[in-house]
């Protein structure tokens, strides 16, 4: 019997895979960030928008760093002291963080209240550069190359109609020029002096977005080159379409070399604008099928992601909403989009949960894409409203299944999580994950690495696409035949910004048979029996 | 008590036949019936005068417990004013009070009854006490094994939980196969339950099994306009555009209200390369869909505790 019961056992160990879990590591190291809402009994609309997080390497030291976004006093919208500064830590390498925030030149003094940030190198120096959303004026930083930054909003011609709340932020090359330009995610017009109030027997709860506030477009800016910026916003037809921009996603969804942006908008219809190619854009949501879900209801879309979830080539979408809504997964057939959420299981799972953050991110590196939600209701009125983050294992792309549970008590954490960005913060090859909660320290959590799949990481150099390579796409063919795919981008669910570094599991091969590499420009390039475990650097071949 | 102050609250001004509302009023109901039911019988009497006549009628039988007659007075308001508040507002509640009566009627009259049994377990599921309710009705199939309707409702509500449960609902979703299973045993007659036994297989990603469920559904009952709708989206995932329009445009002729429909037919005109239907089924979508916001809008509004006194102070 006590054989038969070991062999149990054993078989037990067999048929699960062994996972890796998440450690916070933000205790060891001194920054007094604290993503701060100004919260109080007096309800601000804006107040559940907070804490955007970018991963990016701003010293090109080859380690990721991290840069945190900050809410303001209310009703002043003004950072009135340092418990609103926004925050840059620089990876030391051993596992902790310096705060840097004061000598970049980051803290935010003069901004309003923050909400998203997007990483990228909009000048092609070579050094990547910081565009910070708000309720009120938008800035854009430049990274001077000596730890510091500028802030060049001013000449650079990026401004935004009055009091409308940008959310998020995405750099992408639409014209494909060389040049990153940016999409900005506009939410509504609303200021502390228009904001409303909602309250039950004198207690104030944060108002219906519907009853209120107004649907905006999302904003294009052309990048012009020497730091200069055009809003094409009415006529690249962004214009046309409105909605409450949260997540922003930006992706080949058509596979025509042209990238396209995707906007979750809460409460209202999702926009999907098509790039035609002549500087116009086509909202195709509805007929694409990414609109609404099945049920044709537009529901609280929050942070958003796409990536190729079950690898067949194709860049799919998935955004979180709030509990009882269910989180959307549509799969990219090629001429539209399907609603996978109920057949891949993400309905049923995701329905107690109200998320924020969002990414595909393959944290057990066995090259299918899992699904990371930050999680946490939007008002503190409820017995559920604390609650933790998601991890749903990715099944052969067709299921998904909830293992938060195997993550790690860190990874437990309940709050108000808001924004998540994902990166390689130990240069392992695993995935990490960097989330801020309303009012409380962030979570650094570090992926044990700990299950020996092997992994394949690809830091592009554009030459003649723009420096980041944004938009440039990968294909993996391992030894054994197995294909997986990712593109290059930043922009990652809700207000924030992940490594751009090019990322891909492998699982138990540790070898990659060819790496193909589209660039945005057009250049295709291979690279022939790739050694697995490393980061590797390509530079795009000029034409 | 409740019903006597109603009475005091209804105070009556016309002249000539204040007597019977004027008993009424002062609480003597036994001497107000006759003649108010004497009023209620003269065609003379103008409809103002027996609307109070009516209110104190029902008031009054409320007061006396006699049903019929409350009933009677409530069915003349409702005909003559049916879209009147306070007449709406009285009839929720006599019907709610009349509940409460007979159900209280039904635990003293028949406890060991297996409706008083069902009846808990409504109750707990009408206040969303979703597992009490389950074990109500799971005490109801002990004692009544062969009881229709009763396997479908626990099904029902196993998937209520499992969506509120996430990850540790699929548990759940099982059992409420088998409830359905068992429920198409006793009453294979039961659309309903084909139904979600399509809902779980499409869950389960069997979209195969779950057309063929939705087609069962549908066969018993031809006008199911959500289960014409389920199989036609199941139709349309699967590939099978061309089968998926029938049902779909099926179900937008049941329910053309309904902006979900639209959008599953426009998709699939879309995908058959029909593309002005599309554009028509989109802008439907669209329009219904509107529509729809705009109800929600206003009833937020209405209920929202919006303080527009304060809204311009920071």
């Amino acid at each position: 019997m006590r054989w038969l019961l070991l062999f149990l056992l054993f078989g037990v160990a067999l048929s699960e895979p062994k996972r890796p879990h998440f450690t916070d590591i933000a205790g060891n190291s001194k920054f007094s960030y604290i993503t701060n809402n100004d919260l109080s009994p007096r309800k601000y609309f804006v107040q559940p928008m907070c804490g955007g997080v970018a991963i990016f390497d701003f010293d090109n030291d080859g380690r990721m760093d991290i840069f945190f976004t900050n809410g303001a006093k209310l009703p002043e919208m003004s950072k009135t002291g340092p418990q609103f500064n926004n925050c840059l830590l620089r990876n030391r390498g051993n596992g902790t963080f310096e705060d840097v925030t004061a000598k970049a030149g980051l803290t935010g003094a003069g901004l309003s209240y923050n909400l998203g940030v997007a990483a990228g190198d909009f000048d092609n120096d070579g050094y990547e550069d910081l565009f910070i959303c708000s309720a009120g004026k938008n800035a854009l930083f430049r990274n001077n190359g000596d730890g510091t930054f500028r802030d060049v909003t001013g000449q650079s011609g990026i401004t935004k109609p009055a009091n409308t709340i940008s959310a998020g932020a995405a750099w992408f090359d639409y014209d494909n020029d060389g040049l990153l330009d940016l999409v900005v995610a506009d939410y509504t017009v609303w200021t502390p002096q228009t904001d409303r109030r909602c309250a039950t027997a004198g207690v104030e709860y944060y108002c219906d977005p519907r009853l209120f506030y107004d649907a905006v477009p999302a904003r294009l800016y052309h990048n012009l080159g020497h730091g200069r910026f055009e809003d094409v916003t009415e006529k690249s037809g962004f214009g046309k379409a409105r909605g409450k921009g949260m997540g922003i996603s930006v992706a080949d969804f058509n596979d025509d070399g042209l990238m396209d942006v995707f906007i979750a908008n809460d409460t209202e219809p999702n926009t999907l604008f098509i790039n035609k190619g002549d500087g116009t854009f086509e909202e195709s949501g509805l007929p694409m099928g990414v609109a609404y879900n099945d049920s044709s209801n537009a529901v609280s879309s929050m942070g958003s992601d796409a990536k190729d979830y079950d690898n067949d080539g194709k860049v799919d979408i998935f955004y979180n909403d709030l509990m009882g809504q269910a989180f959307a997964l549509f799969r990219n057939a090629g001429d539209s989009f399907r609603y996978v959420s109920a057949t891949t299981g993400i309905e049923r799972l995701s329905g107690p949960y109200s998320g924020w953050g969002a990414a595909f991110v393959d944290y057990d590196n066995d090259g299918w894409k899992d699904i990371y939600n930050a999680n946490g209701d939007v008002d503190n009125n409820k017995p559920n409203s604390r609650q933790h983050d998601t991890m749903f294992e990715n099944v052969g792309g067709k299921q998904f299944r909830d293992v938060s549970d195997e993550m790690g008590k860190d990874f437990l954490r309940t709050g108000y999580q808001r924004g998540a960005a994902i990166g390689d913060l130990k240069n392992n090859g695993f995935e990490d994950i960097v989330v801020t909660s309303l009012n409380e320290r962030p979570r650094i959590l570090i992926n044990s690495a700990d299950n020996g799949n092997h992994w394949l990481g690809l830091r592009l150099v554009g030459r003649y696409s723009n420096r980041d390579a944004i938009g440039a796409k990968v294909k993996v063919t391992t030894d054994s035949g197995r294909t997986l795919y990712e593109h290059v981008t930043t922009s990652v669910g809700f207000m924030s910004s992940s490594d751009k570094r090019v990322h891909f599991g492998l699982g138990s091969e540790g070898k990659v048979k060819v790496v193909e590499i589209q660039w945005p420009r057009g250049a295709k390039q291979r690279l022939r029996e790739v050694v697995a475990d490393q980061y590797l650097t390509v530079e795009e071949p000029m034409p | 008590m409740r019903w006597l102050g109603f009475l005091l609250m209804a105070a009556g001004a016309f002249a000539q036949e204040t007597s019977g509302v004027d008993l009424a009023m002062q609480g003597r109901c036994e001497e107000a019936m006759p003649k108010l039911d004497h009023v209620m019988l003269d065609p003379a009497i103008p409809d103002a005068d027996k609307r109070q006549t009516s209110t104190a009628g029902v008031r009054c039988s409320m007061l006396l417990n006699q049903q019929t007659d409350a009933m009677s007075f409530l069915a003349w308001l409702q005909q003559h004013y049916p879209e009147d508040p306070e007449v709406l507002f009285l009839a929720v509640h006599v019907f709610s009070e009349l509940s409460d009566r007979n159900a209280q009627h039904l635990m003293h009259a028949a406890p060991e009854s297996p409706f008083v049994v069902q009846l808990n377990a409504e109750n707990f599921e009408k206040h969303g006490e979703i597992p009490k309710a389950i074990a109500e009705y799971r005490i109801l199939l002990q004692r009544s094994p062969d009881m229709p309707g009763i396997h479908y409702r626990v099904g029902g509500l196993l998937m209520l939980h499992a969506a509120s449960a996430g990850a540790s609902g699929s548990g759940a979703l099982s059992e409420a196969q088998k409830e359905f299973e068992a429920e198409l045993k006793l009453n294979p007659q039961n659309a309903s339950a084909e139904y979600y036994l399509g809902e779980l297989a499409a869950q389960q990603n069997h979209p195969a099994e779950a057309i063929a469920d939705y087609k069962r559904a549908v066969a018993i009952y031809p006008a199911f306009a959500d289960a014409l709708a389920k199989l036609g989206r199941a139709l349309l995932d699967s590939g099978s555009t061309a089968d998926a329009i029938a049902p779909l445009e099926k179900c937008v002729s049941l329910r053309p209200e309904n902006p979900a429909f639209h959008l599953a037919l426009a998709t699939a005109y879309q995908r058959s390369g029909r593309k002005a239907d599309a554009a028509r089924e989109f802008a439907l979508q669209k329009s219904t869909s509107e529509s729809i916001n705009q109800n929600t809008k206003a009833l937020h509004k209405t209920v929202s505790g919006v303080a527009p006194d304060e809204t311009k102070q920071p």
